[in-house]
C-alpha cells in the first residue's frame, strides 16, 4: 500500500511539471479505473498528507464506487459510506476544503446511487444520522463539516445540478421528488436555527465557518427544482421563459417557515451588522467580505421565491387561513429585499465604489431587484417600501431603483464591454421591463394601474437611457464594420439589428411605454434637430456620421417604442399607445405619438430629398427601413379606429393611401438609385422586409396595386429591365416573393390570375430560351450567372405563391417542367446551378402538392422521377469518393458543394412524401401515386453518393436519417421487399446510424428501428417466407443497437428511445437476443462479473418474455424501466478493465 | 487594391481565342462564393467572400480570397462592391483517357468520338505531380481513366481523375 501511495504522490508532483505532465496524467488515469481500488484509495486518504494524492484518492474513490458499485455487495458498500463519514466527520481533520469537497461529494453520489438501487430507508438513516451531527455535535469543525456534506447532497440530488451517473431522467426526478417530500424541508428547518444560534459568533470569526456554511447550504436549497408531488410536470405556464428559470416556488408546506416574521432575522442582523465600518475591525477583511457576499447571494435567492407559499389572493381562502394575502406579499418583500437593496444605497456611493473595483455590492442589489420584479411588479414593490418607509429611501423603493438606474447608465452602462457597468445596466433593465409588464403588455386588462410616481420614474430612467446611448453611438465611428457583424447579418439578413440588441430595445420600449407621452416627445425632439442638421452637414461638407449614428440608434428606438416585433404574429397596436392616442384625442392636443411616426417615416425620404441625400448612408437606410416596416405593421391600414389622428394618419381614409406611395418610391430609390449601387444587405431589407410587409396585408398589397410607383416596379420586374435584373440574384428572389403575394389581394380571379401571369411569362420565357441553348453558348459564365437568377426568381415566385395564386403558378410552371430538366442536364458540370435547381424542385414539390388532383400529381411526380433519374445519369457526384482533385482545399469545396446538392435531393424527396397527407385515394380506374417507390428510387440514387467524407456534415446525415424514420413508420412493409440490393443498402445505413456520435442520428435510427422491429413483431407471421430475410435483418440492427448503448455514453431519453426500439427486436429475434447474451457473457474472465451480468440479462429477458405480443402501453412502460437497468449494470461491467 | 490595378491584365490572354471575350465583367457585390473571379490576371474560384463598409456609414466593399484553379495559388482582393470585376469563361470538360505518351502528353477522346493530343500531365505544384502520378498509376494498372479538363483564359489543364464507372465492376 505504501508503495501505491508513493506511485500516487509521485504522480502527483510529476503532473505540475510540464515535461512529465503526459506520463503522470497516464498513471493517474490508470489508477482512477483500476479494478477495486477501495483499499489503496483509503489507504492514501488516512495516510498521506499529500493534499493532491489525497484529492485523487477521492475522486478515485467516486468513481469506482459508483462503477462498481454492485460488486462491492452490501457489506462493501457500507463499509465504503461509512469510512467517507468517519474520515470526513473527524474532530481535527487533516484535509483541506478541496479534499473536504472532493469527499463530500463522494459520500453524495454514493448516496444517491444507493438510494436508486431501492434501498431508502437504510439511505434515510443515513442522512438522518449526518443531520443529527449537523444539530447537536460539540464541535464547530464537526457540525461545519456535516453541513456542508449536506449542501453536497442537496446539490447532487438536485437534478440541475447532479452529476452524470448514467441513469434516465427518471430516475433522477425519482430521486429528486423523494428528498423533496421527506428531508428538504427539514434540513432548511435545522440549518436556519443553526444559522441563528451561530450568527453572533461568526460577527466574531469564532463560528467555526457555520454560518457560510448555513447560508451556503440555503442557497443550495432556494436553487432546488421544486416541484408540486402530485404532479409530475409543472401546470402554471411561465409569462416569460426566464421568469421560470430564475424563481423558485418552494410551495405552501414553506410558508410557514420562510414567511415567518423572524424567520431571516439573523440574516438582516448580519448584513446590517457587517455593512457598519467599526463592526469590521473584529474581523478580517477577507472574512468579513465573504460573509457579506454570502449573505448577499442568499438573499438574492429569497428574492426570487414565488408561487403557492404566499396566501392566495381569493378572499374566502385569505379569510380560513386568517392571513391578508398582499400584507403577507409584501411584508416578506420588504424583508428580504431592504436589506440587499441598502447594500447599494446612496446609488451615487456605490457606483464610485464599483468604479474603484468594489462592484459586488451593487451587482447584487440589481440582481435582487431583477429578480424580484418578476415575483411582485411594480405595484408589490411600491406597497413593500412606499416613500418614507426608511431613511435610505426617503421616496419609496421605486424612486431609489430608478436613481440607481440613471447613475448606472450615466456610468456607460450602454456599452457591449461585458463590464460591470454592462451588467448592473442588462440586469436594472430586465428588472425594469419585468416591474412595468403588467402595464406595458399588449392586450394585458388595464386595470393593473401603476402606482403615483412610477411613471416620472420611468421617464426619468428612459431620458438617461437615450442619453448613454447616444454617447455610445458616438464611439468608433471611423472604424469599418467589422466581420463579425456581417456575418451575423448574413445569418438573417432581414435582421438589421442582432438579438441582443433587440433585447434591450425591447426592455427600453417596455420603459418607455409607462411614460409614453414625455418619452416620445423626446425621442421626436431628437430626431428632428439630427434631420435639421443633416443637409447643414451635407452643404458644408463635414462629416455626418455622428448624427447619422445617432439616428439609427434613434430609429431603432422610436420604432420599438411604439410598435411591436410581432415576430410572425399579426402585432397589436400596444395599449400605452392607443391610450395616449386617445387622451391626446380627447384633450385635442397634438398628438405625439403620430409625429414621432411622421418622422420616422420621414427618414426613408431622405434619399429623394437632394439636400440631404449624400447623408442618406446605407445604414442608416437600412435602419430606416427596418423602423418604417415595423411601423408599417402595426398601423398601416388599422382594422380598430380608435387610434384618433395616428388612425387617420395610416388609415385607408385618411393619408394612408400617401404614406404607401412614399414608401415606394423611397423603396425604388433606394433599390434602383446608382448610390446604393451593390447594398446587398440594404436590398434584401427592402424587398424581403419592408416590401414583403406590404404585400403580406390585404389592405396595402390593395392599395400597392393602385400606386404608380408599384406598377412601374411591377412592370420593371415583368420586362425583366437590366436595372432590376443586376440586383443580385437573393435580392430578385425575394423581390419576386413579394410581388407574387400581392396577387392574393385582387379580388377578382380572372385578373389575379392575369397579374401573376404577366409578372412571370416573360422569365419563364426566358428559362425556355436558356435550355434551348447549344451548350457551350449556355455554359458560358455569363449565361450561367443569367440562368441563375432566372431559377432564384422562380424559387422566390414560388415561396409567394398562395392558394389563391396556385392556378396561374401552376400553368406557368407546367410549361416549364421541361425546360428545368434540360437545364438540369446543361448545367450538370456547374454545381451552384444543379443545386439551385434542385431548391427549385423542392420548392415546387413542397408548393403545389397538396393542391393537385391525381392528373397534375402524376405529371409532377413523374417531372421529379425523370429529374432524379436524369441527375443519376448525368453521373454527378458518381463516384465522389475515388476522384482525384489537382487542390485539397478544392476538393473540400467540392465536398461542401455536393453535400448541398445531396440535401436539396433529401428535401425533395421528403417534400414528395407530403403528398399522403394531401390524397385521399385517387378514383377508381386510375393509376394511384406510389409515393414509397418514388422515395425509394430516390434514395436509391441518394444513397451510394452519401461518402464518409460528406456524412461529416451533420445536416445531411440528420436529413437522411429523419428521411429514413419517417418511411419506416409510414411503410414498413415496403422496405424488405424492396430489390436485394437496396433494401441491403438501407439496412446497412440504418446500422450506420445507430452507431453515430450524434444523438440527432441516433435518435432517428432508434425511431427507424423500433417502427421497422414493431411492424415485424405484429404482422410478419413467423413461418412466412419474408420472414428469415427479415430475422436476419432485424437481428443485426439488435447487435448493433446493443453495441452502441453498452459502449458509448448516451442521455436517458435515448435509453427509453432504444428501449421502444429493443422490445419488438428482442421479441421478434429471440436467438440473436440469446446468443448475444451468451457472447457478452462469455467475454468476461472473472466468476463475479459473469454471474452478474447473467443475473441481469436474465431480469431483461424475463421482463420481455412476460410482455404480451401486442406490446400495449404499460407493458413497454415496464420494460424500459427493466432495459435501462440492464444497460446501466452491464455497462458499469464493460468499463471495467 | 486600385481598380486599376485590377483591370487590364487580360490583355496578353486575349490573342490566345478567337476573338470570343475570356471574361466578363460583373458586380462586385453579386459574386458569391465558389464563384470565379479574375484576381491579378489569373483565373481563380472565390473561397471565401466578407463584406463590410468603409466606417460605419460608407458604402459596403467585398473582400475575396480566391484560389487560382490552374495553381492552387491563394489570392486575395478588395473591392468596393458597386465595382465591376472580371469574371472567366471557365469550361470543363470529361475526356476518357487513352494513352499516356512518353513525353508525358496525353491522348484523349471526348463523349463523340473526337481525339484531343495536345495537353500534357498536369505539373507544376505538389498537388499536380500527385495528380500525374496518380494517372500514370491508375492507367498502368489497366483502369479506365475519365479525366476533367478545366479551360479558363486561354489556359487548359487536367485537374481531376475518375475511374469510369464501367471499368470498377
Amino acid at each position: 500500500m505504501d508503495h501505491i501511495q508513493q506511485v500516487l504522490e509521485r504522480a502527483c508532483d510529476q503532473f505540475a511539471v510540464p515535461g512529465f505532465q503526459k506520463q503522470a496524467e497516464a498513471v493517474l488515469l490508470e489508477f482512477r479505473q483500476s479494478h477495486q481500488p477501495f483499499a489503496a484509495c483509503q489507504h492514501v486518504l488516512q495516510h498521506s498528507t499529500h493534499q493532491a494524492a489525497q484529492f485523487q484518492a477521492a475522486l478515485t474513490l467516486r468513481e469506482a464506487g459508483l462503477r462498481e458499485w454492485e460488486g462491492l455487495g452490501p457489506g462493501g458498500q457500507q463499509g465504503l459510506r461509512q469510512f467517507l463519514l468517519s474520515t470526513l466527520l473527524r474532530d481535527s481533520t487533516p484535509h483541506g476544503a478541496i479534499v473536504q469537497g472532493a469527499l463530500s461529494g463522494a459520500f453524495a453520489v454514493l448516496l444517491k446511487r444507493g438510494w436508486l438501487a431501492g434501498n431508502v430507508a437504510q439511505q434515510q438513516a443515513w442522512l438522518g444520522d449526518v443531520e443529527a451531527i449537523a444539530a447537536s455535535s460539540q464541535h464547530l469543525t464537526i457540525r461545519s463539516a456535516s453541513i456542508w456534506l449536506l449542501e453536497a447532497v442537496i446539490t447532487e440530488f438536485n437534478p440541475a445540478t447532479a452529476s452524470a451517473m448514467g441513469m434516465p431522467w427518471a430516475s433522477h426526478e425519482q430521486c429528486r421528488s423523494s428528498l423533496q417530500a421527506t428531508h428538504l424541508r427539514r434540513v432548511a428547518l435545522l440549518v436556519m436555527t443553526q444559522a441563528r444560534t451561530s450568527v453572533v459568533a461568526a460577527l466574531q470569526g469564532q463560528d467555526g465557518g457555520i454560518c457560510r456554511a448555513c447560508m451556503a447550504l440555503l442557497s443550495v436549497i432556494l436553487s432546488w427544482d421544486f416541484r408540486d408531488p402530485a404532479h409530475g410536470l409543472r401546470m402554471s405556464p411561465a409569462v416569460r421563459p426566464s421568469d421560470d428559470l430564475l424563481q423558485v416556488k418552494p410551495g405552501e408546506a414553506w410558508r410557514e417557515l420562510l414567511l415567518a416574521p423572524d424567520a431571516f432575522d439573523w440574516l438582516t442582523h448580519l448584513i446590517t451588522t457587517l455593512g457598519h465600518p467599526e463592526h469590521q475591525q473584529q474581523l478580517s477583511q477577507a472574512d468579513s467580505q465573504c460573509l457579506a457576499s454570502q449573505s448577499r447571494n442568499l438573499l438574492v435567492r429569497l428574492c426570487a421565491v414565488a408561487g403557492d407559499i404566499f396566501p392566495p389572493k381569493d378572499g374566502k381562502q385569505r379569510a380560513s387561513l386568517g392571513l391578508q394575502c398582499q400584507t403577507a406579499k409584501d411584508t416578506y418583500l420588504a424583508r428580504v429585499l431592504h436589506p440587499v437593496l441598502l447594500c447599494a444605497l446612496p446609488s451615487q456611493q456605490s457606483v464610485q465604489q464599483a468604479s474603484c473595483g468594489n462592484q459586488d455590492p451593487l451587482l447584487d442589489a440589481c440582481r435582487a431587484v431583477a429578480a424580484a420584479a418578476p415575483v411582485h411588479r411594480a405595484n408589490g414593490f411600491h406597497r413593500a417600501l412606499p416613500p418614507g418607509c426608511g431613511p435610505q429611501l426617503p421616496s419609496g423603493v421605486l424612486s431609489s431603483i430608478a436613481e440607481l438606474t440613471q447613475q448606472v447608465l450615466g456610468t456607460g452602462g450602454m456599452g457591449d464591454d461585458g463590464g460591470w457597468a454592462s451588467t448592473a445596466t442588462d440586469l436594472l433593465l430586465e428588472a425594469w421591463s419585468a416591474l412595468l409588464l403588467e402595464a406595458t403588455m399588449c392586450g394585458s386588462p388595464r386595470d393593473a394601474d401603476l402606482p403615483e410616481g412610477v411613471a416620472e420614474a420611468a421617464a426619468g430612467v428612459f431620458h438617461a437611457l437615450v442619453l448613454a446611448a447616444l454617447a455610445e453611438a458616438g464611439k468608433g465611428l471611423d472604424e469599418d464594420e467589422s466581420e463579425g457583424e456581417a456575418d451575423a447579418a448574413a445569418a438573417n439578413p432581414e435582421a438589421n439589428v442582432s438579438s441582443v440588441e433587440e433585447d434591450r430595445l425591447a426592455q427600453a420600449a417596455a420603459i418607455g411605454r409607462t411614460a409614453l407621452e414625455p418619452c416620445a416627445g423626446l425621442l421626436a425632439g431628437l430626431i428632428q434637430q439630427r434631420l435639421e442638421a443633416l443637409p447643414r452637414l451635407a452643404q458644408s461638407g463635414q462629416d455626418a456620421s455622428q448624427a447619422q449614428e445617432e439616428l439609427c440608434w434613434l430609429a431603432c428606438m422610436g420604432a420599438a417604442l411604439v410598435a411591436d416585433a410581432g415576430d410572425g404574429e399579426t402585432p397589436l397596436v400596444p395599449n400605452a399607445v392607443a391610450d395616449c392616442c386617445q387622451a391626446a384625442a380627447a384633450a385635442g392636443r397634438p398628438d405625439t405619438i403620430q409625429a414621432l411616426c411622421q418622422l420616422l417615416l420621414q427618414l426613408l425620404t431622405l434619399p429623394l430629398n437632394p439636400a440631404a441625400s449624400p447623408c442618406a448612408s446605407p445604414r442608416l437606410m437600412e435602419a430606416a427601413v427596418a423602423a418604417a416596416a415595423r411601423l408599417c405593421g402595426t398601423y398601416l391600414m388599422p382594422s380598430s379606429e380608435l387610434l384618433g389622428s395616428l388612425g387617420h394618419f395610416f388609415g385607408s381614409e385618411g393619408s394612408g393611401q400617401q404614406v404607401v406611395e412614399g414608401l415606394l418610391s423611397s423603396c425604388q430609390a433606394l433599390l434602383l438609385r446608382p448610390e446604393y449601387t451593390a447594398e446587398g444587405a440594404l436590398h434584401k431589407l427592402v424587398s424581403g422586409r419592408l416590401l414583403r410587409m406590404l404585400a403580406l396585408c390585404q389592405p396595402t398589397a390593395t392599395l400597392l396595386l393602385h400606386s404608380p410607383a408599384y406598377q412601374g416596379l411591377a412592370g420593371g420586374f415583368a420586362e425583366q429591365r437590366h436595372e432590376l435584373m443586376s440586383l443580385g440574384e437573393s435580392v430578385l428572389k425575394r423581390l419576386a416573393e413579394a410581388l407574387c403575394l400581392v396577387a392574393a389581394a385582387i379580388p377578382d380571379f380572372a385578373e389575379s390570375h392575369g397579374y401573376t401571369t404577366s409578372l412571370l411569362q416573360s422569365s419563364a420565357g426566358a428559362v425556355e430560351r436558356v435550355s434551348q441553348l447549344p451548350a457551350a453558348e449556355a455554359g458560358k459564365a455569363d449565361v450561367t450567372g443569367q440562368a441563375t437568377i432566372l431559377i432564384q426568381i422562380w424559387r422566390g415566385a414560388t415561396q409567394g405563391m398562395t392558394a389563391y395564386s396556385q392556378t396561374a403558378m401552376w400553368a406557368l410552371t407546367q410549361h416549364l417542367l421541361q425546360p428545368l430538366l434540360s437545364l438540369q442536364h446543361i448545367y450538370r458540370n456547374h454545381p451552384r446551378a444543379t443545386c439551385l435547381l434542385l431548391k427549385l424542385a423542392a420548392g415546387l414539390v413542397e408548393a403545389h402538392i397538396s393542391y393537385l388532383g391525381p392528373e397534375d400529381a402524376r405529371q409532377l411526380f413523374a417531372w421529379v422521377l425523370a429529374a432524379l433519374q436524369q441527375y443519376a445519369r448525368d453521373g454527378r457526384r458518381a463516384h465522389a469518393g475515388t476522384v482525384h482533385s489537382l487542390n485539397a482545399r478544392l476538393q473540400e469545396e467540392a465536398n461542401a458543394e455536393a453535400e448541398a446538392e445531396l440535401r436539396a435531393l433529401l428535401r425533395l424527396l421528403f417534400n414528395v412524401t407530403q403528398r399522403d397527407l394531401a390524397d385521399f385515394g385517387t378514383p377508381a380506374g386510375q393509376p394511384g401515386i406510389d409515393v414509397a417507390q418514388m422515395v425509394f428510387v430516390g434514395l436509391d440514387i441518394v444513397v451510394p453518393l452519401m461518402t464518409t467524407e460528406l456524412l461529416k456534415f451533420p445536416a445531411l446525415s440528420v436529413a437522411y436519417f429523419q428521411l429514413l424514420a419517417h418511411m419506416l413508420e409510414v411503410y414498413p412493409e415496403r422496405v424488405l421487399t424492396l430489390p436485394g440490393h437496396q433494401a441491403t443498402m438501407l439496412m446497412n445505413t440504418l446500422r450506420f446510424g445507430l452507431s453515430s456520435m450524434s444523438q440527432d442520428v441516433l435518435q432517428a435510427s432508434l425511431e427507424a428501428t423500433a417502427a421497422l422491429a414493431r411492424f415485424h413483431q405484429l404482422h410478419t407471421p413467423p413461418s412466412s417466407s419474408t420472414s428469415a430475410g427479415a430475422r436476419a435483418a432485424l437481428s443485426t440492427l439488435l447487435w448493433a443497437l446493443m453495441q452502441r448503448m453498452l459502449e458509448e455514453p448516451s442521455g436517458g431519453d435515448l435509453v427509453e428511445l432504444a428501449a421502444d426500439a429493443a422490445l419488438p427486436l428482442i421479441l421478434f429475434c429471440p436467438e440473436a437476443f440469446q446468443t448475444l447474451g451468451h457472447d457478452l457473457v462469455s467475454s468476461r474472465n472473472d466468476k463475479a462479473t459473469e454471474s452478474q451480468l447473467t443475473a441481469s440479462l436474465m431480469a431483461l429477458s424475463s421482463s420481455s418474455t412476460a410482455i404480451s405480443s401486442n406490446m400495449d402501453r404499460p407493458s413497454r412502460k415496464a420494460f424500459r424501466l427493466s432495459f435501462s437497468d440492464f444497460i446501466l449494470v452491464a455497462r458499469s461491467i464493460l468499463q471495467m478493465r | 487594391m486600385s481598380d486599376d490595378e485590377h483591370h487590364g491584365h487580360d490583355v496578353h490572354f486575349e490573342s490566345a481565342e478567337s476573338g470570343a471575350s475570356l471574361t466578363y465583367p460583373q458586380q462586385a457585390g453579386t459574386v458569391r462564393k465558389n464563384g470565379f473571379l479574375v484576381i491579378k490576371g489569373r483565373p481563380c474560384k472565390v473561397s471565401d467572400v466578407s463584406t463590410s463598409k468603409t466606417g460605419k456609414h460608407g458604402h459596403a466593399k467585398c473582400h475575396f480570397v480566391a484560389i487560382d484553379i490552374f495553381s492552387g495559388k491563394k489570392y486575395e482582393d478588395l473591392t468596393p462592391s458597386s465595382h465591376n470585376c472580371d469574371i472567366p469563361h471557365v469550361n470543363r470538360q470529361e475526356y476518357t483517357l487513352l494513352d499516356v505518351g512518353e513525353d508525358g502528353f496525353l491522348s484523349l477522346m471526348d463523349e463523340s468520338g473526337n481525339t484531343k493530343d495536345d495537353l500534357g500531365l498536369p505539373k507544376g505544384t505538389d498537388d499536380a505531380d500527385k495528380l500525374a502520378a496518380q494517372i500514370q498509376s491508375d492507367f498502368a494498372e489497366g483502369k479506365e481513366l475519365v479525366v476533367t479538363v478545366l479551360k479558363a483564359m486561354g489556359e487548359e489543364m487536367i485537374n481531376a481523375c475518375k475511374i469510369s464507372a464501367g471499368s470498377e465492376k
